[in-house]
C-alpha cells in the first residue's frame, strides 16, 4: 500500500510553497509527466532486456555451446533480438522521451493531446514485444507481407529482422507518437527555433518516410533482386545517422549550455552543420555494398557522401568541445554532463571511424569482419546511449520534483557503462581489422585466425557484462526513484532552485 | 583536507540548471544572427569542406565508372584489364592432329588408352590394328560414327565389346580429326581423313546403331 501511494505521489505530486518560475516549469512537466514516465520506463526495461541478449550472443561468439541446447536462444536469433531491443526498445523510447521533453521545454508551454502519446506509446512497446518474440519464435523467412500473417520469423534485412506484420502496427504507433511531437512543437510560446528542435523535427520525418518506404518497397510492394538491399542498406544508414543520431544530438545542443550556463561556442554554424549532416550522412549508406551486387558508381556515391561527413564533424567537434572544455571542473561535479562529456567524444571517434570504415581500402580488409558492428556500436552504445543517460537522470529529478536516490548507483552506473562500451567497441574493432588483415595476407589457416578472435569476443563479453551490470544500476535507480517517499524538501517546488539566465559576454 | 574529498566523490542528488530554457533559445537566436568574422570553427570547417570537394573531385574522376549500370569495377585500370581481355593462347592456331588429340583424350581415351594399346581382352588396341590402318578410310570413318559391338579379331586376338558412338554432337571436321589422330599415332602411318571424307560417309550410313562384325567383313576380304 506504501508503495503504490508513493507511486501515486510520483505520478501526480502535490507541492507546498510558491515560486512564480518554478511553476511555469512544473506546469509543463506536469502536462507530460505520465507519458515520458511510460517511454522512460519502457527505455530501461528494454535496455537491461537487450544488452542480456547482447550478452548472450556475445557468449556463443567464443563458447558455442552455451545455452546449444535451447532452440529459442540460438545466435541466430539471439543477435538480432540484441539489434533490435537495443534500437526500437532502448534508444526509440530514450530518444523519444528526451525529445519531447526538450520539446516542451524549449517551446516553453504545456502540451496537450496526451492521450494521443499514451496510446501510441503503448502500441509501440506491445509491438515491439509481439515483433522479438516472433525472431525467438522463428519459423519459415515470409516473402512478402501476406505470407506474414501465416508465418512467423525473421526477415532478412539488417535491423528489420522482425516479422513483417508487425511493421505496420510499429509504423502507425510511430505516426502518432511523431504527430504528437510536431503538435507539441506547434504549441510553442517561444516562436525562434533552437537548433534541438531542428535536429528532433528532423528524425521524426526521417523516420516515419524511411520506414514508410521500407513498409511500401519491401514488405507489401516488394522491390525485385538487387534493389532489395540496396533499400535494406539505405534504411539502416538513415535509421543510425538520421533518426538516432539526431535524437542524440539534439540533446548535446541543449543539455550544454543548460548546465553549464554558457552559450555553444561558434553557434551561427549550426544550420551548415544541420543541413550537411542530413545531405551527407542520409546517403552514405550505399559505401557497405561495395563489391556486391550493385553498380560500381552506386557504393562509390556512397563512400563520397560518407566522407562528406568530415565537414559536419568538423563543426561539431569544435563546438562541442569548445563548449565543454570551457568550463571542465563542471563535467565532474554533474552526473548528466560526465554522460554527455563521453557521448561526444564517442560521437567524434564515431564519425571518424564511419569515415574511415566506408573508404575502399578499409574495406578491403575490414568487410565481413567485426569492424562495422564495432563502429555501429560504438554510435549506438558509445554515443546516443550515453547521452541518452545522462539526459534522463536530469529529466527525471524534474519531472518527479525527487533527488536522486543514491548517486553511487549514479556513479556504477556511468563507469560500468564507460568500461563496458569501451571494452565491447574497442575490441570489435581492432579484432575486426587484426582479423582482416589475417584472412588477406597471410598463410595461416582460416581455422587458427578464427581461433585467434577468440580472445577479443571474450573482451566484449566482459564489456558487455559491465555494461549489464551499469544497466541494472540505472534500473535501480530509476526504481527507488519512483517509489521512494518523498522526503520534506521534496515536497516544495523550491528543491530545484530557479535557473539564471544563459552568461553570454557582452560583444 | 580529508574531510573534503568525500563531497567532492559525492555528486548532487540534482544537476543544477544553469541557464533557464527562454534565455537558451532566446541568445542562441541572437548569437545565430550575429556575423563573427575569422573564428576558428569558420577556418577548420572551410579547410574540412575544401578536402571532401578535392576527394569527391578524384573519387569522382577514378571510381564512378561511367556510371555504366553493368560496370561493377571502378578502377580505370581493372576496368581496362576488363576490356582488353582474351582467354590465353587465343590467336594459336593448332593443326587438326592436335585437335584430335584433345578430342581423342576427351572421349576415348578412357578405354582405348592413351597409348592406343586399350585393354587385352575388353577393349581393343588401336596402335597396329588392321582396322585403324585399314587402306579404304571410311572403315574407321564408320567405326567411329555410329560405334560397333559383338565379337570381333584385332591383331589375332578376339574380343567382344560393345562401343557406342561418342561422336554424335561433333561436326564433320572434329571427326575427321579424331580419325587422323588415330591414323597416325604411336607408330600408324595411314593417310589423313578430310571433312568431306567424312561427310560422305554419314550419306551413306545415315542414321544408324553400331555395327557388328560381319556387316564389315567385306572389307577384309
Amino acid at each position: 500500500m506504501k508503495l503504490i501511494s508513493n507511486i501515486c505521489s510520483s505520478l501526480s505530486p502535490e507541492f507546498s510553497g510558491d515560486s512564480k518560475h518554478r511553476e511555469g516549469q512544473l506546469s509543463i512537466d506536469g502536462s507530460v509527466r505520465f507519458q515520458l514516465l511510460g517511454l522512460i520506463k519502457s527505455a530501461i526495461f528494454w535496455l537491461v532486456v537487450s544488452i542480456l541478449f547482447g550478452l548472450i550472443a556475445s557468449i556463443k561468439l567464443h563458447s558455442p555451446g552455451f545455452l546449444g541446447h535451447c532452440e529459442w536462444l540460438t545466435y541466430g536469433k539471439v543477435e538480432p533480438v540484441f539489434w533490435n531491443s537495443l534500437i526500437y526498445g532502448w534508444l526509440f523510447n530514450a530518444g523519444l522521451a528526451c525529445s519531447f521533453w526538450l520539446l516542451v521545454r524549449l517551446g516553453g508551454a504545456p502540451a496537450g493531446n496526451g492521450f494521443l502519446l499514451t496510446v501510441s506509446l503503448s502500441i509501440w512497446n506491445v509491438a515491439l514485444i509481439v515483433g522479438l518474440l516472433g525472431i525467438l519464435m522463428g519459423g519459415m523467412l515470409p516473402i512478402t507481407w501476406r505470407d506474414s500473417f501465416t508465418v512467423s520469423g525473421q526477415l532478412p534485412y539488417e535491423w528489420l529482422e522482425m516479422p513483417a506484420f508487425i511493421v505496420p502496427v510499429l509504423l502507425a504507433a510511430f505516426l502518432g507518437m511523431g504527430l504528437w511531437g510536431v503538435l507539441a512543437f506547434r504549441e510553442r510560446v517561444h516562436r525562434v527555433v533552437y537548433a534541438s528542435q531542428w535536429y528532433i523535427l528532423a528524425a521524426l520525418f526521417a523516420f516515419a518516410w524511411i520506414y514508410t518506404v521500407v513498409q511500401v518497397m519491401l514488405m507489401s510492394q516488394p522491390a525485385q533482386g538487387t534493389l532489395q538491399y540496396l533499400i535494406g542498406s539505405w534504411y539502416a544508414n538513415n535509421l543510425l545517422m538520421v533518426v538516432i543520431v539526431p535524437f542524440a544530438l539534439a540533446v548535446v545542443y541543449y543539455m550544454l549550455p543548460k548546465v553549464l550556463g554558457k552559450p555553444i561556442v561558434g553557434y551561427n554554424h549550426s544550420g551548415k552543420a544541420f543541413w550537411s549532416w542530413i545531405l551527407f550522412a542520409s546517403s552514405a549508406g550505399s559505401a557497405e555494398l561495395l563489391y556486391g551486387p550493385v553498380p560500381s558508381w552506386v557504393s562509390s556515391v556512397g563512400i563520397i557522401a560518407a566522407f562528406g561527413i568530415l565537414y559536419p564533424l568538423s563543426i561539431f567537434s569544435i563546438q562541442f568541445l569548445s563548449t565543454l572544455f570551457a568550463s571542465f571542473s563542471r563535467i565532474w561535479e554533474t552526473i548528466s554532463l560526465r554522460f554527455i562529456f563521453f557521448g561526444c567524444i564517442g560521437f567524434l571517434l564515431f564519425g571518424c571511424y564511419f569515415i574511415y570504415g566506408s573508404l575502399r581500402v578499409t574495406q578491403d580488409v575490414v568487410q565481413f569482419s567485426s569492424f562495422n558492428n564495432g563502429v555501429q556500436l560504438l554510435g549506438l552504445l558509445g554515443f546516443a546511449t550515453m547521452v541518452f543517460s545522462g539526459c534522463l537522470y536530469f529529466i527525471l529529478s524534474r519531472l518527479l520534483n525527487k533527488e536522486l536516490p543514491s548517486a553511487g548507483l549514479a556513479e556504477l552506473h556511468f563507469w560500468m557503462q564507460l568500461l563496458g562500451v569501451f571494452l565491447v567497441v574497442s575490441s570489435l574493432i581492432t579484432g575486426g581489422m587484426q582479423e582482416g588483415e589475417l584472412m588477406n595476407g597471410s598463410v595461416t589457416g582460416v581455422l587458427s585466425i578464427v581461433a585467434n578472435m577468440k580472445s577479443y569476443y571474450a573482451m566484449a563479453t566482459l564489456g558487455m557484462g559491465l555494461i549489464l551490470v551499469g544497466a541494472i544500476g540505472f534500473m535501480i535507480s530509476f526504481s527507488m526513484l519512483l517509489l521512494s517517499e518523498r522526503s520534506g524538501k521534496e515536497t516544495t517546488v523550491n528543491l530545484i532552485e530557479e535557473s539564471p539566465d544563459l552568461e553570454v559576454s557582452a560583444t | 583536507m580529508s574531510e573534503e574529498v568525500p563531497d567532492k566523490l559525492n555528486l548532487p542528488g540534482i544537476d543544477e540548471s544553469k541557464a533557464s530554457d527562454e534565455s537558451i533559445v532566446r541568445e542562441h537566436a541572437r548569437l545565430r544572427r550575429q556575423h563573427v568574422a575569422g573564428s576558428p570553427i569558420a577556418f577548420f570547417s572551410s579547410m574540412a569542406l575544401i578536402l571532401v570537394v578535392v576527394f569527391a573531385w578524384f573519387y569522382l574522376r577514378r571510381h564512378m565508372a561511367g556510371y555504366d549500370a553493368q560496370m561493377y569495377l571502378s578502377e580505370r585500370g581493372a576496368i581496362h584489364a576488363f576490356n582488353t581481355w582474351e582467354p590465353a593462347g587465343a590467336g594459336v592456331v593448332k593443326s587438326p592432329y592436335e585437335l584430335g588429340q584433345e578430342l581423342f583424350t576427351a572421349r576415348c581415351a578412357s578405354c582405348h588408352m592413351a597409348n592406343g594399346e586399350g585393354m587385352a581382352g575388353n577393349f581393343p588396341p588401336l596402335a597396329g590394328s588392321e582396322w585403324v590402318l585399314h587402306e579404304e578410310s571410311s572403315l574407321p570413318i564408320k567405326v567411329v560414327l555410329a560405334g560397333l559391338g559383338g565379337p570381333i579379331t584385332v591383331k589375332g586376338q578376339p574380343y567382344n565389346g560393345n562401343m557406342v558412338s561418342m561422336v554424335a554432337d561433333l561436326d564433320d571436321q572434329s571427326v575427321a580429326n579424331i580419325v587422323t589422330y588415330i591414323r597416325q599415332s604411336w607408330g600408324n602411318e595411314a593417310s589423313e581423313v578430310t571433312a568431306d571424307q567424312v561427310a560422305a560417309v554419314k550419306d551413306e550410313i545415315g542414321s544408324r546403331g553400331p555395327w557388328t562384325g560381319p556387316e564389315l567383313q567385306s572389307y577384309f576380304e
